[in-house]
């Protein structure tokens, strides 16, 4: 046994089968190298602890944490959101138009006493991590929000194939600590609505990975076709999505393949469906259609009858046309006469036929092979983007997990000592830039810096070279004059490592750091002298960045809706009122002065930190003083010249969202209302700059 | 009385919306003669249109039916408008409410809207109906009552919840949401207007003369009674703040009894007391009657008020707040049967309390109860004063909103 998660306690969130089986494979690993691993289920109308019984999980009822102690608080809790609702009920009939008020009603208690029986969980049982499905319904939100307040961290993963629409998906990493989706196409989804991207790493799909190789192993397309007496046939799958498709459109294809005997035609009915409704439906088939059909609902695997079909079938848009892809089986996708509810196509992406059911009759009477009209490169290349790769996916989070618990409890000194004291000739001033392979750009910000730096006292430049320099950098630098000090940096391509570099070259007493291709503007280093003075008890200082068409980049950090870091004012005019005022901030960013000293206290920038060097350097100061060690300073302004992306890497996210689960959270929104800035004067403020950006 | 544009006058209208769960023989009589005894109201009677046999079944109430469309819809445009409306809700510790709920238990952009197809009456003034509990309501009746509660509420009109299901649960979201609630029983009643659901304001209780009416447990002793309890205090001059007990005197135990009206004279004030007498139980040259009058008249005096009723006659009791008897007897256990809170004055056997029935030894032990059936009796309002009290408001809500006040119940 690998006992590498020996002692560490792993709590599950487990709601439906469908959640369970993306779960257990991964469980499964850490339980084989030492994890003791607590499954929990909420209550619901349909339960879930048989989910948990069917699958032979050893199980805790959330509820079962709620003690007569507790009543007052759940009832507190419930009155909030009965009041709450109730409002809400009679404001507009949307929330009541929902579900039966009763249903509505009984939810609130629930959630009410799971609210305190999730909090009474993680303080009796102390996981060292937690995982669940995902954030998107009350248990995962809950059990998500109170591991966040006690610095547990939390994954989440994948629901499905995300067919429905963007909104739907609002909050989705919010709480978790990071998301573990299948594919980029569902990371470009989630992050094209509003999640943030830093937080979502693709590591595959878990179930279809493990289900592809029992599939294999046990041979299941020709057992399954022996034991069904099909050997000879040509197996049609249609798989049904929740809602049932109307009746009369399929009979065409029912009554076609009631003339084919070459073809038999197996009907899945989806697990969620209701079994009265799918019988119902069934009934209403005449006889001499349904007669040859096969149907099933529970009773047989949706994997095995895919692996022992020919061609697959969908409905709707749903997570089995993906499986099936990956599976290895044409797919068909049928035009029925309802609406299209999602979004989602798999048509366009040349992966699926665009069928009526007639036509697909017509086809397989043929002798045409379907899967000639699917390109295979449209297809790998379809998988590639939605599942990564179709194995290790659970050996992937496995890895991630390791590496959370790791850096939660050995995040890794930054150490980093500088020359001390400093020389009696040293200049006030350390400036460090790192140099990138944009010689325009570089030459705009020395220019800068030249001309915008006096009266501020005596500085260096220390130029960080951190990759191979072209020769019209070599020609900028060959002609530079002035106290300069390149510093080569060939190690790994992360900032941080420059940075440090650079610090350790600098003789300076205080020591600035800029982000990539910022370029300060007239007065900054006269300006943050004069901070220096105006506050002396603050260790760290921070500017106003712009873009070149004025508009905010950075005016202080605080935390999104998501728990994110993101500017305060972003996108607003550079001098929007709430953004000239000097305060602290937990973070800041992309620009950073503080004292020789201090840098050498803290020991330099954290070494995993890439990105978030910045932030990070804050929070840990803040951890120092005990307050918010960074200020942010109006007047110090910068400009970056062009908003290039800047590529985070998944261990550099891992390192800062671990780390700092604990004390991310929402501040955005107690900004504005200390500013007495409404969510309407940003919406109209924003929608002026975008009108005056177009107008350029 | 409202005045219509030519003048006459229109009495004020009030929709009883009748669901099939609720209408029964006995039911169908009570709102009979309700509707006799308020003859100052317009009371139609509303039945969906989808329970034909219970039109039928309420036909001597001359229903009237009515459609309830459903439109199922889903948009982005109404998820936004179910995160709108609780948007600042949060959990205590700041969890927000529509992150938690909207997107799986309130089914994001899923609505189904219902709308009732509603006579739109101008003399409307209120709208009762049972109030649906989570468990033992259905979906056709939740959907009838919250697809009514809309319409009304999308008319100002207030909407008076009644309970036929009981209400002491946990789950209290449907009071919450109505202008007023009508309890049939005492303990729902002080469960809803206790500190922890809060619903002080808004909650009433009825009789239990008229409650069991809106019970699917109701028997014949109500059906029988029906009425008399009205007649009763309006012969006696009975106020409706003065509590009504049932004294089942018997001849052959005088002196305990009087010992007895005696005690409760110490709360006579605020009682009525109605001793049943047997006309045949004549002792020597005195009817029974003279023999209660004889032996207590001093102490009867004591009391609000008194009268004396045939003890063949079981149906009184149900005009009382409690039976107060110096022994076990027949009319006790009448009372006891259907729910009447029975006190048993009696030294000579053990206390205890089985069911609706007390036996106490002491005066003290008498007093602790008597007070508490009279603490009770404060917390009733009959079904008549609260449709009074209803239509006090919402017309003195025509008032306030010519000078821009809104009405809130």
């Amino acid at each position: 046994m690998n006992s590498g998660f020996k002692n560490k306690i792993i709590v599950v969130y487990i709601a439906l089968a469908h959640h369970t089986r993306f779960l257990t494979p991964v469980m499964k690993r850490l339980e084989q190298s030492g994890a003791r691993i607590i499954y929990i289920i909420g209550q619901g109308e349909r339960s879930q602890e048989i989910t948990a019984i069917e699958k032979g999980l050893d199980y805790v009822h959330v509820f079962d944490y709620v003690g007569h102690d507790d009543r007052d608080d759940v009832d507190e809790n419930y009155r909030i959101l009965r009041d709450g609702l109730a409002n809400g009920i009679k404001r507009d009939i949307a929330i009541g138009s929902t579900n039966a008020l009763t249903v509505l009603d009984k939810t609130l208690y629930a959630a009410a006493k799971e609210y305190i029986g999730f909090k009474n969980f993680l303080e009796k049982e102390r996981p060292d991590i937690c995982f669940a499905l995902h954030e998107l319904n009350r248990w995962g939100k809950m059990l998500a929000f109170r591991a966040k307040r006690m610095g547990i961290p939390m994954l989440t993963l994948q629901e499905g194939l995300y067919v429905a629409s963007n909104y739907l998906f609002i909050g989705h990493v919010q709480y978790s600590t990071l998301n573990l989706v299948w594919g980029r196409k569902t990371q470009q989804k989630l992050i094209g609505y509003e999640a943030p991207g830093e937080r979502i790493i693709p590591v595959g799909n878990t179930h279809i990975a493990q289900e592809i190789i029992t599939l294999g192993k046990a041979n299941t397309r020709s057992v399954m076709r022996r034991e069904m007496n099909l050997d000879e046939k040509n197996i049609v799958l249609v798989m049904f999505s929740s809602a049932l498709p109307p009746l009369e459109d399929l009979k065409p294809l029912f009554k076609g393949l009631q003339e084919n005997p070459n073809t038999q035609l197996v009907c899945k009915f989806h697990p969620v469906t209701d079994g009265l409704l799918a019988k119902k439906w069934k009934e209403q088939i005449p006889k001499s259609l349904s007669q040859d059909i096969l149907f099933f609902h529970g009773e047989k695997s949706t994997y095995a009858l895919m692996a022992m079909s020919d061609l697959c079938v969908l409905t709707e848009p749903s997570t089995t046309g993906l499986e099936a892809l990956a599976i290895g089986k044409p797919l068909v996708q049928l035009k029925l006469s309802t609406p299209d509810r999602y979004p989602y196509d798999f048509v366009k992406d040349k992966v699926a036929l665009h069928l009526t059911p007639e036509e697909l009759a017509e086809k397989l009477s043929g002798s045409e092979d379907l899967s000639a009209a699917l390109p295979a490169e449209a297809r790998d290349q379809f998988i590639k983007e939605e599942l990564i790769d179709t194995t290790g996916a659970a050996d992937r989070i496995v890895a991630i997990t390791r590496n959370i618990l790791d850096t939660i409890s050995h995040p890794g000194p930054a150490s980093f000592p500088l020359k001390d004291p400093v020389p009696p000739d040293a200049p006030d001033w350390s400036i460090v830039i790192p140099v990138y392979d944009t010689p325009e750009l570089f030459l705009a910000v020395l220019e800068a810096v030249s001309a915008f730096s006096e009266n501020a006292g005596t500085y260096e430049v220390l130029l960080v070279l951190q990759e191979e320099v072209s020769q019209q950098i070599r020609t900028i630098l060959d002609a530079l004059e002035g106290d300069i000090t390149l510093v080569p940096h060939t190690g790994p391509g992360s900032i941080v490592q420059g940075l440090n570099k650079g610090a350790e070259h600098s003789r300076g007493k205080r020591l600035v750091f800029f982000n990539r291709h910022i370029s300060p503007a007239d007065n900054w280093l006269k300006n943050l002298g004069n901070a220096y003075e105006r506050h002396a008890n603050r260790p760290l200082f921070g500017a106003r960045i712009i873009t070149p068409h004025q508009n905010i980049i950075h005016a202080g950090m605080v935390v999104d809706a998501n728990n994110s870091p993101v500017s305060a004012y972003a996108h607003l005019d550079e001098k929007f009122p709430s953004a000239l005022k000097e305060r602290p901030f937990q973070m800041l960013d992309h620009f950073l002065s503080m004292d020789r000293s201090f840098f050498s206290e803290l020991g330099g920038f954290h070494s995993r930190a890439g990105r978030f060097c910045f932030m990070d350097f804050c929070l840990r100061a803040n951890e120092v003083k005990e307050e918010q060690a960074g200020f942010y300073i109006p007047d110090v302004k910068l400009t970056r010249l062009i908003s290039d992306k800047i590529n985070i890497t998944q261990d550099e996210s891992i390192y800062f969202f671990s780390k700092w689960h604990r004390v991310l959270w929402e501040s955005e929104g107690s900004l504005y209302e200390t500013d007495n800035v409404s969510q309407l004067q940003l919406d109209s403020a924003r929608m002026t700059r975008a009108m005056n950006m177009l107008g350029r | 009385m409202q005045t219509t544009s030519a003048g006459q006058n229109r009495k004020p209208t009030i929709y009883w919306i009748l669901q099939k769960n609720h209408v029964s023989p006995f039911i169908v009589d009570f709102l009979n003669f309700f509707r006799t005894a308020a003859p100052n109201v317009n009371l139609r009677f509303l039945i969906p249109s989808l329970w034909e046999e219970t039109i039928e079944l309420a036909k001597d109430l001359t229903p009237e039916s009515f459609d309830v469309r459903t439109l199922p819809e889903n948009t982005q445009e109404w998820y936004d408008r179910k995160r709108e409306s609780i948007k600042g809700l949060k959990f205590k510790e700041g969890l927000s409410a529509w992150r938690t709920f909207v997107l799986d238990d309130f089914h994001g952009g899923n609505v189904n809207l219902l709308a009732p197809e509603l006579p739109n009456d101008p003399t409307l003034q209120c709208m009762l109906m049972q109030i649906p509990v989570p468990l033992g309501s259905y979906a056709n009746e939740e959907g009838v009552f919250h697809a009514c509660m809309q319409w009304a509420r999308a008319r100002k009109v207030p909407v008076i919840g009644y309970e036929l299901l009981p209400f002491d649960t946990k789950w209290t979201l449907i009071p919450s949401l109505l202008d007023g609630v009508i309890t049939t029983n005492e303990r729902s009643y002080d469960w809803l207007t206790s500190n922890a659901v809060g619903l002080k304001n808004k909650v009433w209780l009825l009789p239990r003369y008229e409650s069991h009416f809106f019970s699917s447990a109701a028997t014949y002793f109500w059906r029988n009674a029906l009425g008399l309890p009205y007649n009763t205090q309006y012969k006696e001059g009975i106020p409706n703040h003065i509590t009504v007990l049932h004294i089942p005197h018997n001849v052959a135990m005088s002196h305990e009894y009087k010992t007895l009206i005696k005690a409760l004279g110490k709360r006579g004030s605020q009682l009525h007391l109605m001793i049943s007498i047997g006309k045949d139980q004549v002792r020597g040259t005195h009817t029974h009657q003279e023999t209660v009058d004889l032996l207590s008249r001093q102490d009867l005096a004591q009391f609000h008020s008194y009268s004396f009723c045939d003890l063949n006659k079981p149906a009184n009791l149900a005009c009382a707040d409690a039976v107060v008897a110096c022994s076990s007897c027949h009319l006790s256990d009448i009372a006891t049967l259907n729910s009447i809170p029975t006190v048993i004055f009696d030294p000579d056997v053990s206390k205890g309390r089985y069911g609706h029935t007390t036996t106490v030894n002491t005066r003290e032990e008498l007093d602790v109860m008597i007070s508490r059936v009279i603490k009770s009796h404060g917390k009733i309002t009959k079904l008549g004063d609260v449709f009074s009290q209803v239509l006090d408001f919402t017309m003195n809500r025509a008032k306030k909103q010519e000078t821009g006040n809104e009405f809130r119940l």
